[in-house]
């Protein structure tokens, strides 16, 4: 093998390692309107210096990025086309993270939700997550982490010509566990071992409605606070600190509270927060994006931009919905869990038909309200439920929420149930904004595998990975899991289509079928290994569901 | 006669989505490192989009932007960063790989071959690439090495190209 065979396969494996050819398109096109047509580009005088023609551009894009964080600007001859961003702010949305910088010499911290810390040389600096949490960097989409996760920031480029910031990227290492975030083609994961690789957002991308308004919050906060010290200074009774999230009311969301028709009085207060009129109106119109998405998919091959954009711009409607969702503490695996609650499914479904002007009836509604008492009771005994694996638990509670769907449909009139459930919409698990599918999706972890043999042998190697198998046991554990996949029905049938591949959206009842089978591995790996308690805790939370495709 | 290549925005973004992924891997192959070759792909757009081109379809059209990309490479050093002589050979071994597809095909197999990669290779290919461990540390892990960690790597490479090659044979 030459040298140059040798290089080609170095860089392809660094590409599947994570360092991955990034979208240039909206970077060139803001160059590209910069510069007079016709006219040809000044190359980069030498040595090093690349790109003049995108100073105008690149100055107009640093307006917005260098607020979040600040960058080296020791530039002697503009010879540096990228430095390591020298800070950048961390703030946990929910859950908690414990930050240890790269720098042994400095503290570590333990950062709860609300708050924010500067993490300064991000690059090496390790994130503990005990818990489900959300936590953003800089201007970068915010992530999702699963429970016991371990991040590492590998990188925080800058890239800069003349002196000016031209784009960021972030790449960080998933050491342990899983993480989710909303990217333009749709939810995006990847778990131990992989890399994410973000790209920050432009700044007419920017949302900064959610820092302005804990910002705001914070202000009132202590606004009040100040003037109750003053009071109670002057001998004056202070009054009562005023209940419930000042967030909220900083939040421009003059519909909150609107037509919740279904409660139960455990969460009520919580939900009663919930903007119902805005998600039935997104849901009512994200329904047949989606449909549309799956169908240029099948036709051309290719995931359609447009539909795309438009989707995340309706879906910041329901995912800023999902916070006020899981602090309800609504039992369920991860934000969708809480998400596809019957009770948040009956409030939902109910909003969405009122938006098409074909509300539920008296004696529609009244049907569901049993429906959604009887299977929130269920699913509290899942939750509660005496199983040794989460996966196992997601299964029971996905059974019980298919046939809550299920019967909720049977209440519909043929009209609603068309709203509901446009044509197609029912094909693929996860592409029903009223279905299990989408608790699950982003759970996937695909490998391609036409029969047990080779999944065996794939699916082996992940998780012999993650359990910290020797070589021996990987062997053994390959044929365990092939015995255990030979045996699963639905999972070997049709090859894979696009829809499948690409967008995730795996055929009806496949994501059931090969969690299934997912249970039975882990409960064969139990039975058949002799497993130290940290690969029995382990093997326990694994929630990733290898699927064959 | 050669005249500017003149398309709307939107024919831009497609313009730019068909063949950025195969610029960028090709500057990467060469040796740029992620930053440098995001720069290389812009600045060989921008000379695709401005200069006279007269257009010959997309082989010609893929084989000018490298070639451009190639040119701003090789100028970003002060010395050539290889022997010019290479480059019919570095051409071959690109052509050879990334085929009609730009490489997705090889990648996609890669991506396979790795799945069936087993032991020390696939635990030294993991380390280095998707952790990005340093090869001392790898040694540690596989008590090997530093020399030893480099050999295990180059023939782990060598099978992963062996394997590549079978796979888009038997495609």
């Amino acid at each position: 093998m030459t040298d140059w065979d040798d290089r080609i396969i170095d860089s392809a494996l660094q590409e599947v390692g994570g360092q991955q050819p990034p979208d240039l398109s909206a970077r060139i096109l803001i160059a590209l309107g910069e510069g007079a047509p016709g006219q040809l580009p000044a190359l980069p005088p030498p040595p090093r210096s690349i790109a003049g023609s995108t100073m105008l551009a690149a100055a107009f894009l640093c307006l917005g990025l260098l607020t979040a964080y600040v960058v080296s600007y020791a530039f002697d001859d503009g010879s540096r086309s990228t430095v390591e961003a020298e800070r950048v702010a961390l703030y946990v949305v929910s859950g908690q993270v414990e930050f240890v910088p790269a720098d042994a010499q400095r503290p570590g911290e333990v950062v709860a939700a609300g708050s924010a810390v500067i993490v300064r040389e991000p690059r090496g600096a390790r994130m503990f997550v005990s818990k489900d949490s959300r936590l953003q960097l800089g201007v970068f989409p915010m992530l999702r982490v699963e429970p016991a996760t371990e991040l590492e920031v590998r990188s925080m480029g800058v890239s800069m010509n003349n002196g000016v910031v031209a784009a960021t990227s972030l790449a960080i290492g998933v050491v342990v566990g899983a993480v989710t975030w909303d990217s333009l083609s749709g939810p995006e994961a990847r778990t131990s071992g992989e890399v994410v690789r973000l790209e920050a957002m432009a700044p007419d991308g920017v949302d900064y409605s959610v820092e302005n308004a804990r910002l705001m919050a914070r202000v009132q906060g202590l606004e009040e606070q100040n003037a109750r010290l003053m009071m109670m200074r002057e001998g004056v009774a202070a009054p009562a600190i005023p209940e419930g999230p000042v967030l909220a009311e900083a939040l421009d969301k003059p519909d909150v509270a609107t037509a919740m028709m279904f409660e139960d009085p455990k969460y009520a207060d919580a939900l009663s927060k919930v903007n119902w009129d805005a998600m039935g109106k997104a849901t009512l119109e994200i329904q047949p994006l989606l449909n549309e998405l799956v169908r240029i998919l099948n036709e051309d091959g290719e995931i359609s931009t447009e539909i795309a954009v438009q989707l995340e711009k309706l879906n910041v409607h329901l995912a800023g919905e999902i916070p006020t969702l899981m602090k309800a503490g609504l039992p369920g695996t991860g934000p969708n869990g809480a998400y596809t609650h019957p009770l948040v499914v009956a409030n939902t479904l109910a909003s969405t038909l009122n938006a098409a002007g074909k509300p539920l009836d008296a004696a529609q509604s009244a049907a569901l309200a049993g429906l959604v008492k009887s299977f929130t009771a269920e699913l509290d005994g899942v939750a509660a439920g005496p199983y040794e694996f989460q996966s196992e638990t997601m299964m029971h509670e996905i059974e019980a929420k298919e046939r809550f769907y299920a019967e909720m449909s049977q209440r519909l009139t043929a009209e609603q149930f068309a709203t509901i459930y446009p044509k197609g919409s029912t094909d693929f698990d996860g592409l029903s904004l009223f279905g299990t599918g989408l608790m699950t999706r982003h759970l996937l972890r695909p490998i391609k595998a036409g029969n047990a043999a080779d999944f065996a042998h794939r699916a082996g190697n992940r998780l012999a990975d993650e359990l910290g198998f020797s070589d021996a046991e990987t062997v053994r554990l390959r044929t365990v899991l092939e015995s255990v996949a030979g045996s699963s029905s639905g999972m070997w049938g049709k090859p894979s289509s696009a829809v499948e591949r690409k967008l995730k959206f795996l055929r009806a009842g496949r994501t059931k079928a090969a969690l299934r089978n997912q249970v039975a591995m882990l409960r064969a790996i139990y039975l058949q290994f002799q497993l130290t308690p940290e690969q029995q805790e382990k093997l326990s939370s694994l929630t990733g569901v290898i699927v064959p495709l | 006669m050669a005249k500017v290549l003149t398309v709307d925005p939107q024919d831009v973004s497609q313009l730019v989505h068909r063949h950025q992924a195969e610029v960028w891997r090709y500057v990467r192959f060469l040796g740029a490192n992620a930053e440098l070759a995001d720069d290389l792909v812009q600045e060989a757009f921008l000379q695709l989009l401005r200069a006279p081109y007269e257009d010959q379809g997309e082989p010609a059209r893929r084989a000018w932007l490298r070639k451009v990309a190639q040119n701003l490479y090789v100028k970003s050093f002060r010395r050539p960063p290889f022997a010019l002589v290479d480059l019919d050979r570095i051409e071959a071994v690109w052509l050879d790989y990334a085929q009609g597809d730009g490489g997705n095909e090889s990648l996609a197999a890669l991506r396979e071959c790795l799945e069936n990669l087993d032991g020390r290779a696939r635990q030294a290919v993991r380390l280095h690439y998707e952790e990005r461990r340093s090869r001392r540390e790898i040694g540690d892990r596989l008590e090997l090495g530093e020399q030893g960690v480099k050999s295990l790597l180059r023939r782990s490479r060598e099978l992963l190209k062996k394997c590549v090659e079978r796979a888009r044979r038997e495609a």
